[in-house]
């Protein structure tokens, strides 16, 4: 009974949230479809983030590595071939001349993303969480460095620029809501359940009949997929990559919006995501207007230190959105 | 000299302590005896500083401890040996000793009290500089127990020295206890071996899942029908 | 050059980067052994150091009190750091505060930013990279001498403070068994308020080596070191001093004899192998080489 109506409301709002996506997507103008193509691909990070970090307790720094994988091989296969014959000489010759459209580069990029999270964390998963963190940390700055390195794939700190700007927003509210839904059904899987249940308690997951290393490892391979989706989707909305856009910054900004919403909660990261992506366009604003740069990363930080500080379980915790909030808020429902 | 009224202590939601009073007097010898788990420890190391009660309250010398750090606590005078030895295990013998009194300024002094300690205890004398870890059993426990002298305590407070001791230990930590009793420490001994407790304390008390039942002159205690069948094995 | 020169020549070169690479190990560790955090924002002690040097010399202070100057300024703002931004956090898991670090180095390395400006700027104090003197066509230049001599003399006094004072095995009981350091009346935030004076002064020092051999300094300079410091802490076991020192050495040598072996193509792909590198160790020995202490949550 009950669920009967939760689907109908489910089906409700998606229709709700899909014709806004088509007005906007229509008839809106190009910042406001920028900032929130940019806000449907945070969303999609910090999910992703979350199901590794978050929810099976991966303590990864290095998932913003998948995302520049993702949108360098995004890059590097939709960039019109005048120029990959130009520029990216190292290609072989039959990727220099075809182009791919933005489906099957995403795919790709998430396929490779997922097959190099696979190696990386056979080896992390053996290993407590400080030396885990810095491991894919240093993975981070190995991807860095070949991004800067390998001139005639990725034209080194130059980046890959002119990119056909394929992404709108149509790929990235779906991508979103595909990502939320996965991890929703992994949360929601008899795995995920008893995961969220005894996280950080390996033992005790392995002891009630959990193969706690290969869900865990599952969950990782998961969110690299979709990071790296994220990263195909950005690079082909901004129009550039280079090696600087995906390191430090990134990771600490996905890394807030996971802590703030709640490490365990899909709710808290969307909401959290959105929030932030606001915040950080109205900061952004504000810094082009006193002509001051980095302010906004500044405060990110101070108010990332308080929140851990002060409510280190986010705003979520590990709760999720219920349509019973409803009930109490009218008796409509 | 320390005076526990009703004191309750929590680990999460599990209240391991409910409402626990007793008195130490100065120059007295006082044992707490009960079985495992009982929450012996779990006093002790609430006096000590290191589990902030929820109720109740420790006044030593008519002060207040449980707003105090534990290190504040150490400069009052009070000194834990805690269960379990815990020595220092990567720090030499000597240097364990001079942990116990790193409050002190007087190096001099503290000097003459590592060389007092040995001689309480003849067999570190020749393992100054052993690591601690890997001392033997019950040298560890000699070392603890020196260790916790080297603050020079008023109230030293001892938490079941002779735990898994040879028999012969345990007569020699007893009549260390014996002899600082002489020369006029208060000690507060927790223990498992009841019969050797109550033979050297003034007075006793019996705590069970975390309430005192019973309290009294040792020699009642020992002679009470309760402590013979639960504590002194029949 | 002959070949014996060039292997010389790269023999000095790697103590001379093992050295600097000793030093930030070192803080990082002390800090590590006492709170179980792996402070991050270590690496930008050493980039403020490297300003606070420059800036005052800049600003027409002599060389060698500009020097002292920014290393104690160091030492503080890493006493400061400990204050503000971990010690409300004691007790936290790990991971609660190692996060809170990577906020620390961001906010740390945006905030200069502000301040001085994203750009690389020369780092020419001294002349400290100019050859001093050569033997048989090998070249050492004044940094070379200095670095290792610096941290020879730091490590010599490191090991006579942690083996005889009392605050120095007051670190390390902290370090063996926080309750029972409880118990002797040990005052922890005294210990950690050194332990991070100490390091940061290391990493101060550690900074003006580093600024002084790459000739420059830039707002990010201090990030690939700490986090190569963690890679010398894994090899070195983590948590004890001389494993610091041997990892700091061990990671010097490894990575100029890599290079040196590396076809020129290939070379700035240095950093990439040295986290390879620590991918390999940990896949072998996932506690690190020396190290097999457990790690517990503390505090
Ligand atoms: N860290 C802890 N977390 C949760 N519960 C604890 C903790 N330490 C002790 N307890 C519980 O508190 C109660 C009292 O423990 P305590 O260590 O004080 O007993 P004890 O009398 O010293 O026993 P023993 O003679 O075995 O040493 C026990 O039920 C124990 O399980
Ligand atoms: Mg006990």
């Amino acid at each position: 009974m009950n669920k009967n109506k939760h689907a109908l409301y489910l089906m409700i709002s998606m229709g709700l949230f899909f014709c806004a996506v088509y007005l906007l997507d229509a008839y809106g103008n190009h910042y406001y479809q920028r900032v929130s193509n940019l806000m449907m691909i945070y969303v999609i990070l910090t999910v992703s983030l979350n199901l590794s970090n978050g929810i099976v307790g991966i303590s990864s720094l290095g998932q913003i590595g998948f995302m520049s994988i993702g949108a360098y091989v995004s890059a590097i296969l939709t960039l019109p071939p005048g120029l990959k014959e130009h520029w990216l000489t190292g290609l072989p010759h039959w990727m220099s001349t075809i182009q791919s459209g933005l489906f099957p580069a995403m795919i790709l990029a998430g396929i490779l993303a997922a097959a190099i999270a696979f190696l990386v964390g056979i080896v992390i998963l053996r290993l407590q969480g400080v030396f885990a963190a810095v491991t894919t940390l240093g993975f981070l700055i190995i991807v860095k460095v070949v991004a800067e390195n390998w001139m005639t794939v990725t034209r080194g700190g130059r980046g890959i620029s002119s990119l056909p700007t394929y992404t709108n927003l149509w790929w990235t509210s779906a991508v979103a809501v595909i990502t939320v839904y996965v991890v929703l059904r992994i949360i929601r899987s008899p795995y995920g359940r008893s995961m969220l249940a005894v996280r950080e308690h390996d033992l005790a997951a392995q002891s009630i009949g959990i193969n706690a290393p290969r869900i865990r490892l599952l969950a990782f391979v998961i969110s690299a997929f979709f990071t790296a989706v994220a990263g195909a989707l950005w690079a082909n909305l901004i129009g550039v990559v280079s090696p600087g856009s995906f390191y430090l910054w990134l990771t600490l900004l996905i890394i807030i919006m996971m802590v703030v919403g709640g490490m365990g909660s899909v709710t808290g990261s969307v909401f959290s995501a959105i929030g932030f992506t606001i915040l950080l366009e109205l900061l952004r604003g504000f810094e082009n207007k006193i002509a001051v740069y980095g302010i906004s990363s500044i405060i990110f930080a101070i108010v990332f230190m308080l929140v851990i500080i002060f409510h280190p379980d986010g705003v979520m915790g590990d709760r999720e959105f219920s349509w019973d909030w409803f009930k109490r808020i009218t008796p409509l429902f | 000299m320390l005076e526990v009224t009703d004191l309750e202590v929590f680990y999460g939601n599990i209240q391991a302590l409910h409402g626990i009073s007793f008195k130490v007097e100065k120059g007295e010898t006082v044992t707490i005896i009960g079985s495992n788990g009982a929450g012996k420890s779990t006093t002790l190391l609430a006096i000590a500083g290191l589990l902030k009660p929820q109720k109740g309250e420790i006044k030593y010398l008519d002060k207040h401890l449980d707003k105090l750090s534990a290190y504040q606590i150490v400069s009052m005078g009070i000194s834990l040996c805690p269960e379990g030895r815990r020595i220092f295990t990567s720090l030499s013998v000597y240097e364990n000793l001079l942990m116990g009194a790193v409050q002190r300024r007087d190096k001099k002094a503290v000097r003459d009290d590592i060389h007092w300690v040995v001689s309480l205890f003849p067999d570190l004398k020749d393992r100054l500089e052993q690591q601690g870890g890997t001392l033997s059993g019950g040298q560890q426990q000699m070392l603890a127990i020196g260790r916790a002298l080297m603050s020079k305590p008023k109230l030293l407070i001892l938490d079941e020295p002779s735990l898994g001791l040879s028999p012969m230990l345990v007569n020699q930590i007893f009549e260390v206890i014996a002899m600082l009793k002489n020369i006029g420490t208060t000690v507060l001994l927790v223990e498992q071996n009841a019969r050797q407790a109550l033979e050297i304390a003034d007075r006793g008390y019996v705590i069970e899942t975390g309430m005192i039942t019973m309290e009294g002159p040792s020699s009642v205690l020992k002679n009470s029908d309760r402590v013979k069948s639960a504590y002194l094995g029949g | 050059m002959s070949h014996t020169a060039y292997f010389f020549q790269q023999f000095i070169n790697a103590l001379s980067l093992g050295s600097i690479y000793a030093l930030v190990t070192i803080g990082l560790a002390m800090v590590f052994s006492i709170l179980r955090l792996i402070n991050f924002a270590h690496g930008d002690l050493m980039m403020i150091g490297s300003y606070s040097i420059l800036m005052l010399w800049n600003a027409g202070v002599p060389v060698w009190m500009a020097i002292l100057a920014g290393i104690v300024l160091c030492g503080i703002a890493g006493v400061i750091m400990e204050r503000v931004c971990y010690r409300p956090l004691r007790g936290s898991a790990e991971m609660t505060t190692l996060l809170t670090s990577f906020a620390v180095v961001v906010l740390l390395e945006n905030g200069v930013t502000l301040l001085f400006g994203p750009n690389t700027r020369p780092f020419r104090i001294l002349n400290f990279t100019s050859p001093t003197f050569s033997i048989d066509s090998i070249l050492i230049s004044k940094i070379d001498v200095i670095s290792v001599v610096l941290t020879l003399i730091i490590l010599l006094l490191t090991t006579l403070f942690i083996k005889k004072t009392t605050i120095g095995i007051s670190m390390r009981a902290v370090a063996d068994d926080l309750t029972a350091s409880h118990l002797v009346g040990i005052r922890l935030n005294r210990v950690i308020v050194s332990a991070f004076f100490i390091g940061s002064l290391f990493a101060g020092v550690a900074g003006l080596l580093w600024s002084a051999r790459a000739g420059k300094l830039y707002p990010l300079m201090g990030f690939i070191p700490v986090v190569k410091a963690f890679v010398a802490a894994v090899i070195g076991g983590f948590g004890s001093i001389p494993g610091a020192v041997v990892g700091g050495y061990v990671l010097g040598f490894a990575e100029v004899f890599l290079v040196a072996l590396l076809p020129p193509e290939l070379q700035g792909y240095r950093d990439a192998f040295v986290f390879i590198l620590l991918i390999f160790i940990l896949l072998v020995r996932p506690q690190g080489i020396l190290g097999a202490k457990t790690m517990q949550r503390r505090i």
